[in-house]
């Protein structure tokens, strides 16, 4: 999974592709470890372009990193919903929870 | 592989030469003089196998032979017989008897060696499976017993003697052979219907055992008549001590008073959940307004539902998002109008199989990828007051005890901004605790509720009911409801008194700080019965209970 860090703006992309479902659970751990790790960086951006299909895990991995994010002072923003991903995030009324556009 | 080996033969010399080929093969021996001593050491050690002279006092060895090969039939315990050559007959006997191989007398010292080495080989074979059989009989002992646990457990979670209710249909189809969903059903002692349809994250075990606490929390409140947003909230702060924080329940909670006509949605990360017109029709998409349960854990939980009336013959549909899922496309979540067509057009006692075919169409016969649950509720079935008042009072009151109690609550105007929707519960909880029959709990918690609700609205708040015939009255009511409850000040009072005077009668006062109300309209309306809400007090009468307001209506009694 893709990671992208711009050390100007302190901002680390991370771009999950595909099926976001419990199969992407250690690839997204690694890559959200990578960007808390890293200390340019304030905020995470989740971008969900790629994304086709989330799950309940996939919700609860967001929430995960949520949780593991607030402790380190850091922001999370999911960034690029559209179409069904977007459908899931309001039903799940996750603008509530996170940043979403 | 060291053999115990039994030696029962009534010569010395013999016995001797036995049992020194037997242990300097490696093997352990036990000796025997007779039969009977042959069946006694036989039956403390349980030898691997036995050597058998056939002529032998007291009990001879083709006797013993027969009695040892019926004490441990499923196990394999050769016996080989010693005979002279001259009783031939004796072998034949011997081997009819059970014995499994013979050595002729006198012995031959290398033939008895390399016999006791086949039988070893046997017999190690025969353990190996002996052993491997014991092993698969526990796994499949265990694998059955956790069969029976998971069955429970998952009994638990849809309860289906339970959801046997007039009006209840419902449809799951689990993606595993556990599954997370819960379906659940029950009606509050004053007859209003609960209903939850809960998905848990992810499926399989896991998912089932995480929603243990689900069924459990939604009946036992229910049975007590507590809201379903204070049932959501009980379950958001269990599931939240519970589970880690990716473990949470989108749920969907809905309260149907018959009644009253009135629908009440709490909507947590379900697809929406439809209300139907008996035509099939869309009449309202409750949407999910909160976000699953276990995932807010900082007091912030938010327990609002959305309360609207229901037109005659109205239908509820809920459902998981694994449905939406089967579906892809067809039924997005927010097409509505599509979910609708399905219904339109279909008998309303099709509905249900109607969208279970849509469904089973759609995955054509590939496994469901979450699990599916569905609910149909058709509000025309419902049992109308879930209180039997075909019987007479007098046979539900079946006496516990004479005990005579009191029971008395004062709340002030802060308190009652509270925790209003609390009352009823917390004093049919305490009422739970006293001497009083589940029959009374549920006239009492009838009249409680009635009573209670009439003179915080009518008396305390002055609210008035015709506002609800109006265009939007029942927003307009509930909105006005809210602001003049939240300008209560701590001189407002409600006063309610449960008494129990020992000869199994009970009193129920409740008075309160207002000029009072008009009660007498109230009560005229509650009789007429074409107006669809507000008839509580006619209930309570008819189910034999006196009322009696004071002259301006801010004390009422009530004899049970």
């Amino acid at each position: 999974m893709k990671v992208t860090i711009d050390s100007q703006k302190n901002i680390a992309a991370i771009a999950p592709s595909g099926r976001f479902d419990f199969n992407t659970h250690r690839e997204f751990r690694s890559a959200y470890e990578e960007a808390l790790a890293n200390s340019a960086v304030r905020s995470i951006h989740i971008d969900m372009k790629d994304v086709t299909y989330l799950d309940s895990s996939a919700l609860g991995m967001l929430l995960l990193l949520k949780d593991k994010a607030a402790a380190s002072g850091h922001t999370i923003s999911l960034t690029n919903s559209q179409g069904p991903v977007l459908q899931i995030l309001e039903v799940a009324n996750f603008g509530k929870l996170f940043n979403i556009s | 592989m060291k053999l115990k080996i039994l030696i029962a033969d009534d010569q010395e010399i013999n016995r001797l030469l036995l049992s020194k080929i037997s242990t300097l093969q490696g093997h352990q021996v036990f000796l025997a003089e007779n039969g009977r001593e042959a069946i006694e050491q036989f039956t403390e050690h349980t030898p691997d196998l036995v050597l058998m002279d056939v002529m032998m006092p007291e009990v001879d060895g083709l006797t013993t032979t027969s009695i040892i090969k019926a004490m441990h039939p499923e196990r394999w315990i050769p016996v080989i017989v010693l005979s002279a050559l001259s009783e031939q007959d004796d072998i034949i006997r011997g081997l009819k008897a059970g014995a499994d191989d013979y050595i002729t007398k006198p012995l031959q010292v290398d033939i008895l060696i390399a016999k006791l080495g086949n039988f070893e080989r046997s017999i190690t074979a025969q353990r190996q499976l002996e052993h491997q059989n014991e092993e698969l009989r526990r796994y499949r002992f265990i694998t059955e017993d956790e069969k029976r646990i998971a069955s429970h457990l998952m009994q638990s979670l849809v309860d289906i003697k339970r959801l046997q209710l007039p009006g209840v249909e419902w449809w799951l189809q689990a993606a595993d052979a556990f599954s997370g969903d819960v379906l659940a059903a029950a009606p509050t002692p004053a007859g209003v219907l609960h209903v939850m349809l809960s998905d848990g994250t992810g499926h399989g075990l896991a998912a089932a055992l995480s929603a243990q606490p689900l069924p459990e929390i939604f009946y036992s409140m229910t049975a007590r008549g507590h809201t379903i947003g204070s049932i959501a909230r009980e379950i958001n702060l269990r599931i939240g001590r519970l589970m880690p924080i990716d473990r949470f329940f989108a749920a969907t909670m809905v309260a149907i008073d018959p009644r009253e006509q009135m629908i009440e949605v709490w909507n947590g990360g379900n697809p929406s959940t439809l209300l139907i017109e008996h035509d099939g029709t869309l009449h309202h998409a409750f949407e999910s307004r909160h976000v699953s349960l276990g995932i807010i854990r900082n007091g912030e939980f938010n327990s609002d539902t959305e309360r609207i009336p229901y037109p005659p013959g109205a239908q509820l549909v809920m459902m998981s998002n694994g449905l939406m899922d089967a579906c892809q496309t067809n039924l997005a979540a927010h097409d509505m109008n599509l979910t609708a067509q399905l219904l339109a057009g279909v008998a309303p006692s099709d509905r249900l199989k109607s969208i279970r075919q849509s469904v089973l169409d759609q995955l054509a016969g590939s496994p469901a990828l979450d699990d599916i649950s569905l609910f149909v509720i058709s509000t025309d079935l419902l049992e109308n007051d879930g209180i039997d008042n075909t019987r007479p009072l007098s046979t539900m009151l079946t006496p516990v005890t004479n005990e005579a109690w009191r029971f008395k609550l004062l709340l002030n105007g802060g308190q009652l901004q509270r925790m209003s929707q609390e009352v009823v519960p917390f004093v049919a909880g305490a009422l739970e605790r006293l001497s009083c029959s589940e029959q009374h709990r549920g006239i009492l918690f009838l009249i409680l509720s009635e009573l209670f609700n009439n003179c915080l609205d009518h008396a305390l708040l002055g609210m008035d009911s015709r506002l609800k015939n109006e265009e939007d009255g029942f927003d307009k009511y509930l909105n006005l409801r809210a602001s003049r409850l939240q300008a209560l000040d701590n001189a407002a009072f409600i006063e309610l008194e449960v008494n129990m005077n020992g000869s199994n009668a009970i009193i129920v006062v409740i008075r309160d700080s207002s000029a009072g109300f008009d009660h007498a309209s109230v009560m005229q309306q509650s009789m007429n019965t074409n107006t669809s809400h507000g008839r509580g007090l006619a209930l309570i009468q008819a189910l034999g209970a006196r009322l009696e307001y004071s002259e301006a209506g801010n004390e009422v009694r009530a004899y049970v």
